[in-house]
C-alpha cells in the first residue's frame, strides 16, 4: 500500500500525464515507502524487458500426447535397467570381455632383479648344502664300507694264519714221518748205528 | 809187601778209569732203540701206531739209562691246502681210538723197561730205567682225556726182580712209577 497520489505503476510505464507524474515524483523524493515500492517495480521492469519475446502456444499440450511418449532408444534402455536376467547377462558379458581383454593386452610380467638375485642364492645355497650332504653320506658309507672290509679282511687274514698253521703242523708231522723213514732206510743200509 | 802195593795200585786206577769213561756202550744203548722202535710198530697192524721220533737213549751217570720217542697213537687223515676240514665224526672218532690205545702202548712200555732192565747189564742195580713217550696230535684233533707225554721209570733191580720170577709181574704197577703229562 502506497501514499502515493498516484499508481506507482502507471508512473513507471509513463501513462501519467506530465503534472501528475511531476506530482508522484516529488512524493517519493520524500516519502522513504512509496521510494522503495517504486525501486522494486523498476527492477521488475528492466527484468522483464531483459527476457527474450516468445510466442503464445496455439494449444495446451497433454500428457497423453505421443509428444510426451519417451523414444524407442528410452524405452529400451529402461527395459534393459528393468530386467534383472539382461542386466546379469550383460554384466557377465561384460566381466567376460574384460578378462579377454586383459588377458591379450596386459603387460609383461617380468621378474624383478631382485627377485632373480634372491632365486640364485637360494639355488646356490640349496647346491651347497646338498653338496655337503652327499659329501658327508659318502663319507660317512665310505667310512662304513672301510670298516667292514676291515673287519673282513682281519677275518679273513685270521682264518689265513690258522690254515696256515693247521697246513704247517702238517707239514711237521709229515717231515717227522719222512724223517723216520729215511732214518730206518739209512739204518738198513748201514750209514747210521 | 811193596812188590804187590805198585801193581795193586795200578790195577786200582784202571778199574776207576774204565768206570769212568763209560758203563753203558753206545751199541747197547742203540740196540735198545731199535727194539722200542721196531715194538711201536709192531703193536697194531691195521691202523699201525706211527712212529714219528725214533728212539734215542742216553746213559746218565749215578742216575741210569733214559729213552726218548715221539709216537702217534694211531694214523690218521691230514688237512691239506686243499681239504683244509676234517669232519668232526671222524675226529670224534679218532678220539676215542686212540683213547683205547693208551693202556696198549703202556703195557708195551713196561715190557720194553723189563727188557732193558735185562739187557742193560753194565747199568748199576740200583739206577734207575726211564722210557718217555711223547704223543703226537694234530692241530684238529681233540685232545681232551689224553696225555702229551707218558713217562715211565723204575729201578732196574726191582724190573729184574719181576724178570726173573723173584716179584709177580703184576706189582709192576707199584714198581714202575707212570707220570702222564
Amino acid at each position: 500500500m502506497t501514499c502515493s497520489p498516484f499508481d506507482l505503476r502507471d508512473y513507471l510505464l509513463g501513462e501519467l500525464a506530465e503534472s501528475e507524474h511531476r506530482q508522484v515524483e516529488l512524493h517519493a523524493r520524500t516519502c522513504g515507502g512509496c521510494h522503495e515500492e517504486l525501486e522494486r517495480l523498476r527492477i521488475t521492469h528492466s527484468t522483464l524487458l531483459a527476457l527474450r519475446d516468445e510466442e503464445v502456444p496455439q494449444r495446451i499440450g497433454f500428457v497423453s500426447d505421443k509428444v510426451f511418449e519417451p523414444s524407442p532408444l528410452r524405452r529400451a534402455w529402461q527395459a534393459f535397467w528393468g530386467s534383472a536376467p539382461k542386466l546379469g547377462f550383460a554384466s557377465a558379458a561384460m566381466l567376460s570381455a574384460a578378462l579377454v581383454i586383459f588377458t591379450f593386452l596386459r603387460p609383461a610380467v617380468t621378474a624383478p632383479v631382485v627377485a632373480k638375485a634372491d632365486t640364485a642364492k637360494i639355488e646356490a645355497l640349496v647346491s651347497q648344502r646338498m653338496d655337503a650332504a652327499v659329501v658327508k653320506a659318502v663319507a660317512e658309507s665310505e667310512a662304513r664300507q672301510a670298516r667292514k672290509t676291515a673287519e673282513l679282511l682281519a677275518a679273513a687274514e685270521r682264518r689265513f694264519h690258522q690254515d696256515l698253521q693247521s697246513v704247517g703242523h702238517e707239514y711237521a708231522y709229515l717231515e717227522k714221518s719222512y724223517n723216520v723213514m729215511l732214518h730206518d732206510a739209512s739204518f738198513q743200509t748201514g750209514d747210521v748205528k | 809187601m811193596k812188590r804187590w802195593f805198585i801193581p795193586a795200585l795200578l790195577l786200582a786206577a784202571m778199574s776207576v778209569a774204565f768206570g769212568a769213561m763209560s758203563r753203558v756202550s753206545r751199541d747197547a744203548l742203540a740196540a735198545m732203540e731199535l727194539s722200542f722202535d721196531k715194538r711201536v710198530r709192531s703193536i697194531s697192524v691195521d691202523i699201525p701206531f706211527e712212529l714219528l721220533g725214533n728212539t734215542r737213549g742216553v746213559y746218565l751217570e749215578g742216575y741210569g739209562v733214559v729213552f726218548t720217542c715221539e709216537v702217534n697213537l694211531a694214523q690218521s687223515m691230514t688237512v691239506t691246502p686243499f681239504s683244509l676240514t676234517i669232519p668232526k665224526e671222524y675226529a670224534v672218532k679218532l678220539r676215542q681210538r686212540k683213547l683205547d690205545r693208551v693202556p696198549v702202548l703202556k703195557k708195551n712200555m713196561q715190557e720194553s723197561l723189563l727188557a732193558m732192565a735185562s739187557s742193560l747189564d753194565t747199568v748199576p742195580k740200583n739206577e734207575q730205567v726211564v722210557l718217555g713217550v711223547t704223543l703226537f696230535y694234530h692241530a684238529w684233533e681233540d685232545r681232551s682225556g689224553l696225555a702229551s707225554q707218558i713217562i715211565m721209570q723204575a729201578e732196574r733191580q726191582k724190573l729184574l726182580d719181576v724178570q726173573i720170577g723173584h716179584a709177580s709181574r703184576s706189582s709192576l704197577d707199584s714198581i714202575v712209577k707212570v707220570q702222564e703229562l
